[in-house]
């Protein structure tokens, strides 16, 4: 029988799990330094120099974002004089990174180091989302030179992330979906943004590690572009996504988190009784043949740990019936 | 020859080519043609198809968003001209996302959509009290009141508004609209808003038609 960690790899590398764990009780990470303000309240400048303000009162729930109102500069053909790649080793990246760690309890869990703000992410964060949807349009060759900037600075903070943590997974970021549709076309992302996944995913490898990515919202057309590049693992699949078409045509070729409708158990008031309901739902709609992790991106902590518990309850047994 | 030039302003602004909008309007006033006509059947008709490609998926979002910057090019120049000739908006709206949430791209994609369809945009930002949306609204002279969330805690405050508008004996006076990822047709109800709709596109549509028929 493998255990939580064991079950929760296998899932990850498309091997057969002889259950599904709860996420939450088996794996464990840290975040790469720098793409957020970690200070008092989570609200300050990264190391960018982009303004952040946490949104509430608790860090393990609320994100933060950019300031409202914060501009670096609102035109990308200027980015190379504007954008000052932060200096991973005058920054002691790799020693933040070890301290970081020290504290992973390796034994249990499935580690693994989430590094925020991928190209797309930061350039809207450092000229606003307007500008930055604008600039494919207005200054495509601008855009395309620094995604390969970004690429060549995320490749170097992966490399450290190996060395300082050696985890399981690299969690990359970049979001690239809304409720209904993709920010961009998916031909648009394919012309600038695969080249960089594709380059991430081989790094990825070549270390021994897992390529998980995020990216909230629709992202369904470019499913089968994330499996040509190998990403092993896509979250969160928000439910608007067609979750039956990925899981039939792609599931056996990409570990699918997520397929969870959060803004109906997120949803205040929500019976705790429709909460693991939603969970059930879920496993017994993706679990069929493994390469599949009920989750989601959590704003409530009580809702994250009645669906966590519900997981690990109906999880332990899934693959018996 | 006008309606040449007219439909060639319209498509320019679905390219998102801002320096060619601002040339062409400029080149219709000068040859004399009807400010109004080059509002309506350039400006906005080429915003109108852009709208539905949207709708339809057609386009994407930074497509949307270059051709509302040509748009807003040519109505700058366009503006002082529509003034001389008394042109007057399809209504009035005021728009902002509810307190407590600071998400504005949906938002200001539907005041695009509104002002391509000939509004007059009022746009109060965001993390809004629920005060300013009515002091806004009872300050320009609004039609409409446009409410936007993206979260599901923050959804709630939009009951709030709708409620002091209540309280004011205000209700009537406005046609209430509510939209954002977690918002459905099932809780716009439940609040008492009087529409919501699914993209930016539609909105621009039920407003225009539910001011008409005001």
């Amino acid at each position: 029988m493998q255990t939580k960690k064991e079950a929760m790899l296998a899932i990850y590398r498309g091997e057969m799990p002889d259950f599904i764990p709860a996420e939450t009780q088996c794996t464990a990470g840290v975040v790469f330094p720098g793409d957020r303000y970690f200070g008092e309240n989570e609200t300050g400048d990264d190391w960018w120099g982009v303004n952040w303000t946490r949104l509430g009162p608790d860090p393990g729930i609320d994100g933060s974002m950019v300031t409202p109102h914060f501009i670096m500069f609102d035109d990308m053909e200027e980015w190379e004089e504007k954008v000052h790649f932060p200096d991973l080793d005058a920054m002691n990246a790799e020693q933040i990174l070890q301290a970081m760690a020290s504290g992973l309890d390796y034994e249990n869990n499935a580690t693994h180091v989430l590094m925020l703000s991928g190209a797309f992410e930061r350039m809207n964060e450092m000229i606003g989302m307007e500008n930055a949807l604008c600039a494919f349009y207005e200054c495509p060759e601008a855009v395309a030179d620094f995604f390969n900037a970004m690429c060549d600075y995320k490749l170097k903070c992966i490399e450290i992330a190996h060395k300082a943590v050696h985890p399981d997974i690299i969690h990359m970021h970049d979001d690239w979906g809304t409720n209904s549709n993709m920010f961009f076309s998916p031909d648009m992302w394919r012309e600038f943004i695969k080249p960089i996944e594709a380059r991430y995913a081989k790094k990825i490898h070549e270390l021994g590690m897992i390529y998980e990515h995020h990216s909230c919202g629709y992202i369904t057309q470019i499913i089968p572009d994330l499996v040509e590049i190998g990403v092993d693992c896509i979250n969160p699949l928000n439910v608007c996504n067609d979750m039956e078409m990925i899981k039939r045509e792609y599931g056996s070729k990409i570990t699918l988190k997520g397929g969870i409708d959060n803004q109906k158990i997120d949803a205040p008031g929500c019976p705790e009784a429709e909460i693991r309901a939603e969970a059930r739902r879920a496993m017994d709609a993706y679990a069929a043949g493994g390469r599949y992790i009920p989750g989601y991106i959590y704003s409530d902590a009580k809702v994250r740990d009645i669906f966590n518990d519900e997981v690990a309850k109906y999880g332990a047994d899934i693959y018996k019936k | 020859m006008g309606m040449e030039l007219l439909e060639e302003i319209s498509g320019f602004l679905q390219k998102g080519r801002a320096k060619n909008v601002k040339a062409l309007v400029t080149q219709a006033l000068e040859e004399g043609i009807d400010p109004k006509a080059i509002l309506n059947e350039g400006l906005l008709s080429g915003m109108m198809i852009i709208g539905e490609k949207f709708k339809k998926d057609e386009v994407f979002v930074p497509e949307v968003l270059v051709a509302a910057r040509a748009m807003n090019a040519g109505l700058a120049i366009l503006e002082p001209k529509l003034v001389e000739v008394g042109n007057e908006p399809v209504g009035k709206v005021v728009i902002g996302t509810v307190k407590g949430d600071l998400h504005d791209i949906g938002k200001n994609l539907v005041a695009m959509m509104l002002k391509g369809a000939g509004f007059e945009i009022h746009d109060i930002g965001v993390d809004t009290d629920p005060e300013k949306f009515i002091s806004e609204a009872e300050s320009v002279g609004a039609d409409v009141i446009c409410m936007s969330a993206l979260l599901t805690t923050t959804m709630p405050n939009m009951k709030v508004v709708i409620d002091m508008l209540k309280e004011k004996g205000l209700r009537d006076k406005y046609i209430v609209m509510v939209g954002g990822a977690p918002v459905n047709e099932a809780f716009a109800k439940e609040i008492g808003a009087d529409y919501y709709t699914e993209d930016a596109t539609t909105a621009a549509e039920v407003a225009r038609d539910a001011v008409l028929a005001k």
